[in-house]
């Protein structure tokens, strides 16, 4: 039976569900404290994305050069080599936000398929949510740096230990979505005229879950990029030659009071990054909130 | 109630097997022979033989898990490689110095936390609970690590009221110890306080808006007994529930500060054992961190049922 | 001839809305006198439930009442938080419409009921347990098992507005509002609820404002009834008039709108089919909405017209 003929609710669900995200970007866009934590955003995607073009070499250095203050030639001063700070904030950005976005990306993907099983099949639910929940509760930093042990440093083995312990978080997430949107009385009517269970997940239930994931996307990014400064904090994030925030706030603790712009404005991009992504994930998920009257 | 207790530790087993699991199939699946590897570079062929035969390395993987896990369960948990002593005997010092400092940590951040969250919450819309609520979102985009840092510039560097590094331990007087684990105790708790008071806030005025607290009002009860009494007890839960995630972030956090402050505790010890390719004592500590985190769930899940009984219940009731 | 007890007038309700200020209620009139029953009839959205919050004192931030609503002769509006606290549940009990979640649902009923006692009377633990097995017995919980210590969600439908009930004449009010008391309840329910309210009229004496949209309700236990629609008054007068001889349009309609047996109308008419110059009542601009006013035909009868010489 085609869908031509069908009366119009599920037409005007549709419909209904197709401007909600138009409606949501005006209404983020109206916030002036969203705005400014998006345009800090974009900035910090286009230092990650222009490095070599914003800034030079940041493992260049030049010993006499060491320690010195912020000035016309070092806008951000050098560090405790000679290396120019500003270079090495810029393509820190790089390196973490790089970081922060794989590890984002491959979280979804993974917990995107896993919660749509465990809505969809009960004893796939049972067993796999039980081991889930437990890895969700164990300290993300034991789990990366054991593996580094077995597997070594790097790249690959710490987005795969944040990975581990953030799937559980995006499943949750798919699956209470997928859930829910089953039992919603559209589906049933969907059904009733017919619709396979193919066109059901698609139409219906795919849409619910998108704005959820993408809120959970963005606090997977913020927390991969606060737990990868971390590790390299700590020396077993990545490897010594790539400048990462982290990396570069170790570098600075014996400078701590000497030399405050070695630390202080690699922290402050880091921090910035953090709080402006937490910004708008804020804003977000007020707005999405049917409760009226703000929080 | 002791049936929902063995339901909950069910439930928390995951937490401890998991990574455990993870452990054993890497060191046996990871380039290399795991023998090899747990003797280190200077052993020799007839070491390694006889270490394969001991661990039963030659043996089917099943077998081996099984080994394996009963080795787990009755503690037999290898020599650590650098410290020529058994795992076991190693850890509980470490440990016990992370669990001062956690303990310490999840007080302070849950007296902060608590309290600026309910700041605002109640003065919600008003200054003070936005200046509450700013630093609620603000606190939660600062690492741990770099709140240990500004930490040390205030009070060490610039106030002099601490020393960084120098950890003293009990045995040689207790206020010395005390001070040394201030700073790395206090860092821990402010950096998650942030976390706690969000939610704290979140849930305050989520229950403020409930039909109850109006029946409540109706009644002519005096705003403060409405929040210590009718609000608390519903607040509480959310806040309970995150109690558990809170210590997992505070001993990830600690393998951190420990290293920034020099304090000889289990996330200092992890880290030395992985530079040090120490696997024994890293599968140690895995072990260790996992039974912790399962201890301060269960606790967490006890004081939930003392908070809302309808849980021990089973809510068979609604 | 003594003053009532509850005297509303030119009563209006603004709501601070995200597109500006709305009138949700708009210069409300009636009276209550002393140990009678009023009914606020109106369909969802007519302002019945905001008046009678506005009156017990229970309107939320957004929503600000101006006019006058005397209470034994205190004026209400404006009256200082202390005040109202220390009427609420002592001279003004209210009954909420979803017992569910209107009741706290971590605390027993024993200690909900006790709630109101501590708020307004110095008693020890022993009155009031005492007091509570009594409110108990009153709302028919008497006889039963013991729910003291029962939570809400241990108890039935029936069981949570009949504590519900209990609750608000916990204090020994003068005056019970109840919003929609019957409307989760089904038939046998309300039937049971009706009765106690009838009861507790007699036993206690209280006066009754009983907001709903059944008229079969309001038919059993007012006196009196206050008709709404579109925030305002459209008709007032004792209930016997209202239901054989109604002068306005919209009561009319509702009456109307009641199926009965053998009816074989193939539609039952609506706001728009009776009366369309109603909803231009509801309209947003004042500008645009017919100018009206209340009229009294009879002693005691109001109906709510079309001014006179006004051009529309």
């Amino acid at each position: 039976m085609s869908e031509m003929t069908v009366p119009t609710t599920t037409s005007i669900e549709a419909a209904a569900a197709r401007t909600v995200r138009p409606r949501l970007w005006r209404r983020l866009l109206h916030r002036p404290i969203a705005v400014v934590a998006l345009i800090l955003l974009l900035v910090m995607a286009g230092a990650a994305l222009l490095a070599p073009v914003l800034a030079g070499d940041p493992n260049a250095f030049v010993a006499v050069e060491r320690l010195r203050p912020p000035s016309a030639m070092h806008i951000f001063g050098t560090d405790n080599l000679g290396r120019d700070v500003y270079s090495r904030t810029v393509f820190g950005a790089q390196a973490s936000l790089t970081v922060g976005v794989v590890t984002a990306a491959i979280t979804t993907a993974i917990g995107v398929v896993l919660g749509i099983l465990a809505g969809m099949f009960r004893w796939f639910d049972a067993i796999v949510m039980r081991i889930v929940d437990g890895v969700m509760s164990f300290p993300i930093i034991v789990l990366a740096l054991a593996m580094t042990a077995i597997l070594g440093p790097g790249l690959g083995t710490v987005i795969l230990a944040m990975t581990i312990v953030f799937v559980p978080g995006m499943t949750r997430v798919v699956r209470s979505s997928a859930l829910v949107a089953s039992e919603l009385p559209m589906v049933d009517s969907a059904r009733a005229i017919g619709a396979g269970s193919v066109r059901i997940f698609w139409r219906y239930i795919l849409p619910q879950a998108t704005t959820p994931v993408l809120v959970q996307a963005a606090i997977t990014f913020t927390t991969a990029v606060l737990v990868e400064s971390a590790l390299s904090f700590i020396g077993a994030g990545l490897p010594p030659n790539v400048p990462s925030w982290g990396a570069s706030l170790s570098e600075a603790r014996s400078y701590l009071t000497s030399a405050v712009w070695m630390w202080g404005f690699p922290g402050l991009a880091l921090i910035l990054t953090v709080l402006a992504m937490n910004i708008v994930i804020d804003n977000v998920r007020d707005i999405l909130d049917p409760r009226a009257g703000g929080r | 109630m002791l049936r929902y207790l063995a339901q909950r530790l069910l439930a928390l087993l995951p937490t401890v097997a998991v990574p455990l699991v993870l452990v054993f199939l890497l060191l046996r699946l990871a380039p290399g022979d795991p023998a090899a590897i747990l003797l280190g570079d200077s052993a020799t062929p007839d070491q390694v033989a006889a270490l394969r035969e001991q661990l039963g390395l030659n043996a089917p993987l099943w077998e081996q898990f099984g080994r394996f896990l009963g080795d787990v369960v009755t503690l037999r948990l290898g020599d650590s490689l650098f410290l020529g002593k058994p795992v076991v005997d190693v850890i509980p010092d470490y440990a016990l110095v992370t669990l001062e400092i956690s303990v310490i940590a999840l007080i302070v951040a849950l007296a902060l936390g608590i309290g600026l969250g309910a700041l605002a919450a109640f003065r919600n819309g008003r200054p003070a609970g936005r200046v509450a609520t700013a630093l609620g979102i603000i606190g939660i985009s600062v690492p741990q690590f770099v709140v240990a840092l500004i930490l040390i510039v205030v009070f060490a560097a610039w106030l002099h009221w601490f020393n960084v590094g120098g950890f003293v331990p009990m045995s040689k007087g207790f206020w010395p110890h005390l001070r040394s684990i201030t700073l790395p105790a206090l860092s821990l708790g402010i950096a998650e306080s942030a976390f706690v008071a969000r939610i704290t806030r979140g849930a305050i005025l989520d229950v403020v808006r409930e039909p109850f607290v109006t029946t409540a009002r109706s009644l002519g009860v005096p705003p403060r007994r409405i929040g210590a009494v009718h609000v608390v007890r519903v607040a509480a839960l959310p806040i309970m529930t995150v109690a558990g995630l809170l210590v997992a972030s505070l001993l990830s956090g600690s393998a951190v500060v420990e290293t920034i402050f020099g304090v000889p505790g289990m996330g200092r010890l992890l880290l030395d054992a992985v530079g040090r390719r120490d696997y024994s004592l890293v599968q140690g500590i895995v072990l260790f961190t996992g039974l912790f985190v399962i201890i301060v769930n269960l606790l967490v899940d006890l004081s939930y049922s003392v908070v809302d009984p309808r849980v021990r219940l089973g809510r068979k009731s609604a | 001839m003594s003053a009532p007890l509850l005297q509303v007038s030119d009563l209006s309700i603004t709501a601070d809305t995200a597109g500006g200020p709305y009138d949700a209620v708009r210069s409300v009139d009636f009276a209550l006198d002393r140990g009678r029953a009023l009914a606020v009839v109106g369909e969802s959205g007519s302002g019945k439930s905001l008046t009678a919050l506005a009156i017990a004192g229970l309107l939320g931030e957004k929503l600000t009442p101006s006019g006058s609503v005397r209470f034994d002769g205190r004026e209400l509006i404006g009256m200082g938080a202390a005040d109202r606290r220390a009427m609420a549940g002592r001279r003004i009990g209210f009954v909420f419409q979803e017992p569910m979640s209107s009741l706290h649902p971590i605390l027993t009923v024993g200690q909900q009921l006790e709630e109101g006692l501590r708020a307004h009377f110095d008693m020890n633990r022993r009155q009031r347990a005492d007091r509570v097995r009594e409110l108990l017995d009153i709302v028919g919980l008497g006889k039963a098992r013991d729910i003291r210590g029962d939570r809400i969600g241990q108890l039935s439908g029936g069981m949570r507005q009949r504590v519900m009930i209990a609750m608000a004449i916990s204090c020994e009010p003068e005056l019970v509002i109840a919003d929609e008391p019957t409307t989760a309840l089904d038939v046998t329910l309300q039937r049971q609820v009706i009765d106690l309210l009838g009861s507790l009229r007699e036993r206690l004496g209280v006066a009754l404002m009983l907001i709903t949209h059944d008229l079969g309700v309001v038919a059993e236990t007012c006196d009196e009834a206050v008709v709404m629609y579109g925030g305002q008054v459209v008709e007032s007068g004792p209930t016997a008039t209202l239901l054989h001889d109604p002068a306005h349009d919209y009561t009319r309609a509702l009456l109307m709108s009641i199926p009965v047996l053998g009816d074989d109308r193939p539609r039952l008419p609506t706001v728009a089919s009776i009366a369309p110059w109603l909803r231009d009542a509801r309209q947003d601009a004042a500008a645009l909405r017919p100018v009206t006013e209340l009229v009294t035909v009879a002693p005691g009868h109001r109906v709510r017209r079309e001014a006179e010489g006004v051009a529309a």
